[in-house]
């Protein structure tokens, strides 16, 4: 009699065209037949005339096959076992990004702490918005060290979308002029030493962050300058900020 | 059980979107297309202008063990000319910052990469163009006790004659290596050492008392280009000067 159920699972099983289902839909009919037949004998009936009975009772195999097949769509199977298989891959990737991305995803930890760093500039910061950004520079301290002058002076960043890495790299093209003229960029001379005076250079950043960034420069000189203007005239842009340091000096 | 499994598979593109943006956004957003990379770029150089790629190439590593895949762009924004590469590893694309540095120029920019110098610029009426490159040797000794740093130039100095080939109407591309560079430009006779070859040979930094034999370091220098434009009839029309950086002259 077990024999008998065997096939005629197999042949239900056997019209069902996504094949991953199938040893599913067997367990199913056999639990289904299992109980039929205890019910059965609960009722009184020989153990082998209730199989007999039981499995009369599951109908014809070919067509409750068919039906079986209508619900288990091929199509529907396999866009069900991509998406598992989907899930597995991106975890992977996932793994493999944390063990290969070279601080990659601290970095997204990173630029969270950074995004939250922002402090707003000061009320009387000059400002100038572009399609990209709104930039703001606001004057920090001028301070005397080993007999130079240190002027400070902020520019904050605020992007209007977040996919991009920073845009510290254009800090390095921005062209600074002071009341008496313009100011280089701190950089190595040709004997591969730092210049002592009359150059700027950036001292702190927030620059790994989502879209808000903040940069610390200074004029490094052997006086004391009124103000400073920052111009970027590059891709489009010409715009310039100024801060003046007349009431801090 | 379609209805059970459609619920399924809804659930299951809902949770792909998620950890995709997650990697994604972990990876820093990187772009896989010149056309994304050229945003990129837009957002990260404050570009108030469209960037329009001029030029592209893609080319894996021509290293063994090394899977990386690059990206060379010369694009335009407005009158600014840019250069950059990207620097594929798996999902990871990031802007390349080693021997590839990005490069703007709001008139004409000059940069090499790989035998090839590249030069942008407004060229409409030049129908050809010649760049001569000046390399003078410039080797530079450190004193290990005092750090002082003691820079000869010269007197050797040597021309480089490159034709140039229009590939679009601003932008000139000079091949510089005319065949597969050699490693090993100390073992090429000197009449058939290329730029390449001497510019690593001519740019280096020594440790005091410690000769060609020791170690060494290249450095980094401005050589002058002078690039010669020339109408169709083969007129001269503007000399450019400009330079490019030692390091992308570099056989790396």
């Amino acid at each position: 009699m077990e024999r008998r159920f065997e096939d005629w699972c197999w042949k239900v099983t056997d019209q069902v065209r996504f094949w991953p289902d199938r040893a599913e839909i067997a367990k199913e009919l056999t639990a289904h037949y299992e109980d039929h037949v205890k019910d059965l004998e609960r009722l009184g009936y020989e153990r082998e005339l209730a199989k007999q009975r039981a499995l009369g009772a599951m109908g014809d195999p070919v067509e409750i096959g068919k039906a079986l097949d209508k619900a288990h769509k091929p199509w529907l199977g396999w866009l069900w076992q991509f998406t598992r298989g989907l899930i597995l891959v991106l975890l992977a990737a996932c793994l493999v990004v944390y063990l290969h991305a070279n601080g990659r995803v601290n970095d997204a930890g990173y630029r969270i702490q950074n995004q939250l760093a922002w402090r707003a500039p000061s009320e009387g910061a000059d400002r100038v918005e572009t399609e990209q950004a709104t930039l703001c520079l606001s004057p920090g301290q001028i301070t005397k060290e080993d007999g130079h002058i240190h002027a400070a002076f902020q520019l904050s960043v605020k992007m209007k979308d977040p996919f991009g890495y920073s845009p510290n790299y254009a800090i390095g093209y921005l062209e600074i002029t002071d009341d008496r003229g313009p100011i280089p960029l701190q950089e190595w001379t040709a004997e591969d030493t730092w210049p002592e005076v009359g150059y700027w250079r950036g001292l702190q950043s927030t620059d790994t962050s989502w879209t808000r960034y903040q940069w610390t420069m200074e004029l490094v000189l052997d006086y004391s300058p009124e103000w400073v203007e920052v111009r970027y005239p590059y891709g489009g842009n010409d715009w310039t900020l100024r801060v003046e340091w007349e009431e801090m000096a | 059980m379609s209805r059970n499994r459609t619920y399924r598979i809804i659930r299951n593109l809902l949770i792909c979107l998620l950890i995709g943006a997650v990697v994604y956004a972990c990876l820093g957003f990187p772009p896989y297309t010149v056309k994304g990379m050229c945003r990129q770029m837009e957002r990260d150089y404050l570009l108030e202008e469209p960037l329009e790629p001029l030029y592209s190439l893609r080319e894996n590593s021509r290293y063994m063990n090394d899977h990386a895949r690059y990206t060379f762009v010369v694009a335009r924004s407005g009158d600014t000319y840019l250069s950059f590469q990207y620097e594929q590893n798996f999902l990871q694309n990031w802007r390349y910052y080693q021997h590839v540095f990005p490069k703007m120029s709001n008139s004409v920019l000059c940069t090499g990469r790989n035998g090839v110098l590249y030069v942008a610029g407004p060229f409409g009426n030049a129908a050809s163009a010649t760049a001569q490159v000046t390399v003078e040797k410039t080797i530079m000794t450190i004193d290990p006790d005092t750090e002082e740093r003691q820079i000869a130039r010269g007197p050797e100095k040597r021309t480089f004659t490159f034709q140039g080939e229009k590939a679009r109407e601003d932008l000139f591309l000079f091949q510089y290596r005319s065949g597969k560079s050699d490693l090993w430009p100390e073992q090429v006779p000197e009449a058939e050492r290329e730029l390449e070859d001497v510019v690593d040979l001519w740019y280096r930094s020594y440790l005091k008392g410690e000769g060609d034999g020791s170690g060494h370091g290249w450095l980094h220098d401005n050589v002058p280009v002078q690039v010669t434009l020339y109408d169709e009839a083969g007129a001269p029309l503007e000399t450019l000067d400009l330079t490019v950086d030692t390091y992308e002259l570099h056989n790396w």
